[in-house]
C-alpha cells in the first residue's frame, strides 16, 4: 500500500515542461492552483519555454492577423471561407489596459515578434502588448526630436534574451544620415545605434525573422532608385545584408513584406495592373526569389484596403485565398 | 556470418535483473553514456527505478526501436504507433509519477514527452479547484490572496 504519489513534487523542471505544453486560458487559471505554480508561471524564462513548446504543435493556430484600427480587430485568416460568416473571422479586441480608454486615438501596430505587440498611439506613445495574455504596459517615449519619417519594427535577441523595438529615423534632409534607435523591453531605455549609409530610405514596419528586422527600401544609384531590402541583426545592432527585390519591382509600386514559415516574401503590385507574390527561398542566398503568382489585380475583392493588413500573413497552401 | 546481437544486462534497485539488446538499452541516453564507461560483462546498476517500472520503460523502448526498424522497411505507420503510446500511457496516477522520474533519470526523450504531454492533457481546461483534487495539491493561497489572483486572470475564468 503505497503512499499517494503527488505531481507537485516532481522536479521543477519537469513541472515546466508540463505546463509549458498547456494552452494560455489553462495557464492563466493554473495561477490560481497554488504559488509554486504562479511564481513559475510568470518568470519569463518559461514564456520563452512556452513558446518553443508551441510553435513544435503543428495543431495550434499560431496565426491570427491584427488590424491596425481602432477599434482592435483580430482576425483569423484560417476561419475565413469566402465571406459567408464573418463572425468567427473578425473579432473585436478589448483595448490592452495601458491604453488610456477615453480617447479617440490613431492607433498604428509598428512590430510584432513572438506574440508581442508593439502599438504607436498618435505618433507618440507606444504600449507593449500581449494579445494572448492580455498584459501590456506603457514604453517610455523616445527624448529625440527629428524632422524624419519613422520606421519601426520589433524583434527578439536571443543573446540577451530581450525583446527590441527599433526605430529607423530617415531625414527629410536626404543628405543628413539616417539614425538608429533601439528600446530594450528588459532596460526600459532607448539609445542611439548604428547608422545606415546615406542613400537608403527604409519604407513600412519591420519584418522579424532569423534574428533580424527586415524592411523595405529605397535606394539611391545615379538618378534612380531601386527597391532593396536590408536586414539588421538585433545581437549585433547593426544594418547586415541588402539584398535585391525582383527586377521589375519599381520604387513606386507599392509593395509589402512579410512572412510564410521560415522564408521572407515580397507582395507588389506592378505596372502591368498586376498583383505579385514572391518568397526567397534559402535565406542568405543571393537572387533566390521564386515567384508565388501573379494575378490580374481587377477581381481581387476589397484589395485597396485590405491588400496591405492581410496579404503579409497569408498561409500560401491554400492559393485562392484574398 | 551475423554476429548476435550485443546484450545489455541492467538491476533494478530492487535487485531484479533484466537482459535486454544493445540497441533497446541505448533509448536511454543516461544507459548509452554508462555503457561507454563500463566494460561489457558488467551489471549495470538502475538505482533510481524499481523492477516494476523498468519492465514497463523496457517494454517501451523496445516497442520503439521495433517501430523505427519497422518503418524503415514500410511495416507499420505512426498512427499504429501513436495508439500504442496512448495506450501505455492509460495508467494510475502512482505509475505515471512513475514513469516521468524514470524517463527523466534515463534520459528517454520520447517517452518524457510523452508522459508530460499526458499529464498536461489532463490539466487542459480544468478550473484550478479541479486541478488540485486531480493531483492532491494542497492550495496555499488565504481566501483574499487567491480572489486577487482570480481578479488579475480574470478573463480566463470567462
Amino acid at each position: 500500500m503505497g503512499k499517494r504519489k503527488i505531481i507537485s513534487q516532481l522536479p521543477h523542471e519537469i513541472i515546466v515542461n508540463i505546463l509549458s505544453r498547456l494552452p494560455v486560458k489553462t495557464l492563466l487559471r493554473s495561477n490560481c492552483v497554488c504559488k509554486p505554480w504562479r511564481s513559475l508561471i510568470s518568470d519569463p524564462h518559461f514564456a520563452r519555454l512556452q513558446l518553443i513548446q508551441l510553435q513544435k504543435n503543428s495543431n495550434v493556430n499560431l496565426h491570427q492577423v491584427l488590424l491596425s484600427s481602432n477599434p482592435l480587430v483580430s482576425m483569423d485568416y484560417e476561419a475565413y471561407n469566402g465571406g459567408e460568416d464573418e463572425s468567427k473571422v473578425m473579432s473585436e479586441l478589448e483595448y490592452p489596459a495601458a491604453m488610456k480608454k477615453d480617447s479617440d486615438y490613431d492607433v498604428d501596430l509598428v512590430g510584432s515578434c513572438d506574440g508581442l505587440v508593439c502599438l504607436l498611439l498618435d505618433d507618440e506613445e507606444f504600449i507593449s502588448w500581449n494579445p494572448s495574455t492580455r498584459e501590456s504596459r506603457a514604453l517610455p517615449e523616445t527624448t529625440s526630436v527629428l524632422d524624419a519619417t519613422f520606421s519601426y519594427g520589433l524583434g527578439y535577441d536571443f543573446s540577451t534574451d530581450d525583446y527590441k523595438l527599433v526605430r529607423v529615423c530617415c531625414p527629410i534632409n536626404v543628405s543628413d544620415q539616417t539614425k538608429v534607435e533601439i528600446l530594450s523591453l528588459k532596460t526600459n531605455i532607448w539609445r542611439a545605434t548604428s547608422h545606415l549609409p546615406t542613400g537608403i530610405e527604409v519604407n513600412g514596419n519591420g519584418i522579424f525573422l532569423n534574428g533580424s528586422l527586415h524592411w523595405l527600401a529605397k535606394k539611391v544609384i545615379s538618378q534612380t532608385k531601386i527597391v532593396i531590402i536590408v536586414s539588421f541583426s538585433l545581437a549585433e545592432e547593426k544594418f547586415q545584408e541588402v539584398v535585391a527585390a525582383p527586377d521589375h519591382l519599381e520604387e513606386n509600386n507599392v509593395a509589402v513584406l512579410g512572412i510564410s514559415g521560415d522564408c521572407l516574401c515580397l507582395f507588389f503590385e506592378c505596372n502591368e495592373g498586376l498583383y505579385e507574390g514572391w518568397l526567397r527561398k534559402e535565406y542568405g542566398v543571393k537572387s533566390s526569389w521564386t515567384r508565388l503568382f501573379s494575378n490580374p489585380v481587377d477581381p481581387l475583392p476589397g484589395y485597396k484596403i485590405l491588400a496591405e493588413c492581410i496579404v503579409p500573413h497569408k498561409n500560401w497552401e491554400s492559393s485562392d485565398r484574398t | 556470418m551475423k554476429s548476435t546481437p550485443k546484450k545489455i544486462i541492467l538491476r533494478s534497485s530492487d535487485k531484479e535483473i533484466f537482459e535486454v539488446v544493445e540497441a533497446v538499452a541505448m533509448e536511454s541516453q543516461t544507459i548509452k553514456n554508462l555503457i561507454e564507461d563500463v566494460s561489457s560483462d558488467d551489471v549495470i546498476p538502475l538505482d533510481n527505478v524499481t523492477a516494476r517500472i523498468l519492465a514497463k520503460v523496457l517494454e517501451y523502448c523496445k516497442k520503439h526501436v521495433d517501430a523505427a526498424a519497422a518503418n524503415e522497411n514500410k511495416n507499420t505507420t505512426d498512427d499504429e504507433l501513436n495508439a500504442w503510446d496512448a495506450d501505455f500511457v492509460k495508467v494510475d496516477q502512482n505509475t505515471l509519477v512513475d514513469l516521468i522520474m524514470a524517463a527523466n533519470f534515463l534520459n528517454i526523450k520520447s517517452l518524457l514527452d510523452l508522459t508530460c504531454k499526458t499529464v498536461a492533457d489532463m490539466i487542459r481546461g480544468k478550473t484550478p479547484e479541479e486541478i488540485r483534487q486531480t493531483f492532491n495539491i494542497k492550495n496555499d493561497y488565504t481566501p483574499e490572496e487567491e480572489e486577487e489572483v482570480r481578479r488579475e486572470n480574470q478573463w480566463a475564468f470567462e
